[in-house]
């Protein structure tokens, strides 16, 4: 292929990857109050959004795959296929919220004894990772069946979909959780009387 | 056994190790990150964070499902002075450098439409995003390289392997980028 053709191909999506970067951005930048109010917080972020990215390509990659080995049609979209494939994903999603939140707070204590960053909020973390990764992965998943789905009826190959689709909102929809749970967690364990 | 292709336990088992090497990896970046109060209270920095490793990421999987698939199809061949293996680590240095440079337009352009009020002036913003996305992508596009072609020499499939790597690598070198081009000139 000539030069110019595949960096035509390719700008178009990075330019708006790039536009759903600065409205994930955006979210991250008003969480100043969250990040200071629940010391260790940081640390889930780039590891819940990286997760996020890597569980659901994966998955629409897959999806991507069953629509080419016709394991899933246009007519039975909702199948045995997809089932397992669901199911598959919210268990890596709930396994890996639980990791990611143990390996968080567990560096961040580790690291707090020598004193280079403050020692970390253990409940607010594990609660802020479960919730949030599994509230926003049940999003993602509907996300991700809804553009293979819509794809599908309009006959483009949802390998050329899903990716940079995901790219663009997936941040997005993932910081928008980590927001709206951190917030929720900061007042109600504030309400029920657990120091933060 | 449900007598799918696809089953729930699979996908987790093939899975899991990897994700977990690489949750590591994010949890040292946002470490990183962890150990500057400055940075964390910084908003229009960490409003970059998204945006540089969201690009980076995607340049670097680009360039990694072409060479893979110029791998298997045999077009590029597993070594370092292939020329269709050049004229893609060319294409995604100079695809890089575009697009952080509209990227750069499109941030200065909506902090002042807006009037977004940036906790450091504009031009400190400007240089921090393009220097950190300069430093990425250069590292990025030549580590999705590297791993490609050993992945490839080892025959293992680098479909499965180098997407997930460059992503990850990508967001620590993307974070550390940042946090060190804002200490050099940001504060």
């Amino acid at each position: 292929m000539k030069f110019w053709a595949m960096f035509r191909q390719s700008f178009v999506v990075l330019i708006l990857c790039g536009i759903g970067g600065i409205l994930a951005g955006t979210v991250l930048g008003n969480m100043t109050e969250s990040l200071r109010d629940v010391p260790g917080l940081i640390v889930l972020i780039p590891a819940i959004i990286g997760m996020k990215g890597n569980i659901f390509t994966t998955m629409g990659s897959r999806l991507g795959s069953a629509v080419h080995m016709g394991l899933i049609t246009p007519e039975k979209i909702f199948n045995k296929e997809m089932a397992e494939n669901v199911k598959g994903t919210m268990i890596l999603a709930v396994l890996m919220s639980f990791i990611t939140g143990v390996f968080a707070s567990l560096s961040s204590y580790l690291l707090s004894l020598t004193g280079v960053v403050p020692s970390p909020n253990f409940l607010a973390i594990m609660i802020i990772s479960i919730v949030a990764t599994f509230i926003t992965s049940i999003v993602l998943i509907a996300f991700t069946v809804c553009i293979v789905y819509v794809a599908f009826k309009k006959g483009l190959d949802p390998d050329n979909i899903t990716g940079p689709t995901l790219a663009t909102l997936g941040d997005f929809i993932a910081l928008l959780g980590i927001f709206a749970i951190s917030g929720a967690a900061i007042y109600v364990l504030d309400a029920v009387g657990v120091g933060l | 056994m449900s007598g799918t292709f696809y089953t729930a336990g699979k996908i987790v088992r093939q899975s899991l190790p990897l994700l977990m090497l690489l949750v590591l990896l994010e949890i040292i970046a946002g470490q990183f990150l962890n150990t500057s109060e400055k940075i964390l209270g910084m908003s229009s920095v960490l409003m970059l964070i998204p945006v540089v490793n969201g690009v980076g990421g995607n340049i670097g999987s680009i360039l990694g499902a072409r060479i893979t698939s110029g791998l298997h199809v045999g077009y590029i061949e597993p070594k370092l002075k292939d020329r269709n293996l050049r004229k893609n680590l060319l294409l995604s240095l100079v695809l890089g450098g575009s697009v952080f440079l509209i990227m750069g337009i499109i941030i200065f352009v909506i902090t002042r439409i807006m009037h977004f009020e940036t906790d450091i002036s504009i031009w400190r913003l400007l240089i921090i995003f393009l220097a950190s996305g300069a430093i990425l992508i250069t590292v990025l596009c030549f580590i999705c390289v590297a791993s490609a072609l050993y992945t490839y020499r080892k025959g293992l499939d680098p479909d499965n392997i180098v997407t997930p790597i460059v992503t990850s690598v990508g967001d620590f070198i993307g974070i550390t980028s940042i946090m060190v081009m804002t200490l050099l000139i940001g504060i």
